[in-house]
């Protein structure tokens, strides 16, 4: 069993690799090895957010990423500058910011970069999904 | 959060200046070098532009990331490459560069240089 860490940079519907990212994360679940943590960067952040509303026929993303974070309580961390950046606010930013309520889907929490690099140290593959 | 032991990284900038994705890298590296891990840093084909000097995003309004480059060295960023192709390619003299005297390489230097480090990040 070897242990994952999966970087995601890319926002969802805009190049394949966030649904490459959630399909390998699901194969490695599905074979039995561990994910150390996800972690959301640049655009990947909206992969978090609760405002994406995708047509019916289409897979919504971050609606299945966060049926796997929650089937499997995998540590998803969404990078916190980029989430400020792209609007992806949790509630207590929201508030801190003054925009209202917050758009951070449940089960992904907001952290720094050097959680990132913990997460390549500590497993023993990570992989980066971008475009 | 774990305290790992150190392992060497090389961070490999083949994107040009301007890109998002290079001031992404940029903030990688930097927060990898404060949590004390052995940082090489190579700048490869476009991303020899960094090295310019005198760079000024103002008119684009645009942050001018090579502002930070010279920081790196209070980061602990000491090793620091860059291509001699891709700088005589550009015009760029190796005596007026932003980071100065960057080890130059070659293809063969490039690849012994990605054998010697455990974790390569490239934004290209």
């Amino acid at each position: 069993m070897s242990r994952f860490s999966i970087l995601i940079q890319e926002a969802p519907y805009t190049a394949q690799a966030a649904t490459s990212a959630l399909h390998f994360t699901c194969a490695v679940l599905a074979q039995g090895h561990e994910i150390y943590r996800l972690f959301f960067y640049q655009g990947g952040v909206l992969n978090a957010s609760s405002l994406i509303v995708p047509p019916q026929d289409e897979l919504h993303l971050p609606r299945a990423w966060q049926q796997l974070v929650t089937e499997h309580q995998l540590d998803a961390v969404v990078c916190v500058s980029s989430a400020l950046r792209y609007g992806v606010l949790s509630a207590e930013e929201a508030d801190r910011y003054e925009r209202g309520q917050g758009s951070l889907l449940p089960g992904f929490s907001i952290g720094g970069l050097g959680q990132w690099v913990e997460a390549m140290l500590l497993a023993d593959r990570h992989l980066a999904f971008k475009a | 959060m774990a305290t790992p032991s150190p392992r060497r990284f090389l961070f490999l900038v083949s994107c040009s200046p301007w890109q998002p994705r290079a001031q992404a890298l940029l903030d990688l590296l930097m927060t990898t070098a404060v949590l004390d891990q052995e940082v090489h840093l190579c700048f490869w084909g476009d991303g020899v532009l960094h090295l310019l000097e005198q760079q000024d995003g103002t008119d684009l309004q645009l942050k001018t990331l090579a502002r930070q480059l010279p920081a790196l060295e209070l980061y602990g960023v000491t090793h620091v490459y860059a291509e001699r192709e891709a700088l005589h390619r550009h015009g760029l003299d190796t005596n007026a560069l932003l980071l100065p005297s960057p080890t130059l390489l070659d293809q063969a230097g490039l690849r012994q240089l990605m054998q010697q480090c455990e974790i390569v990040e490239h934004c290209g």
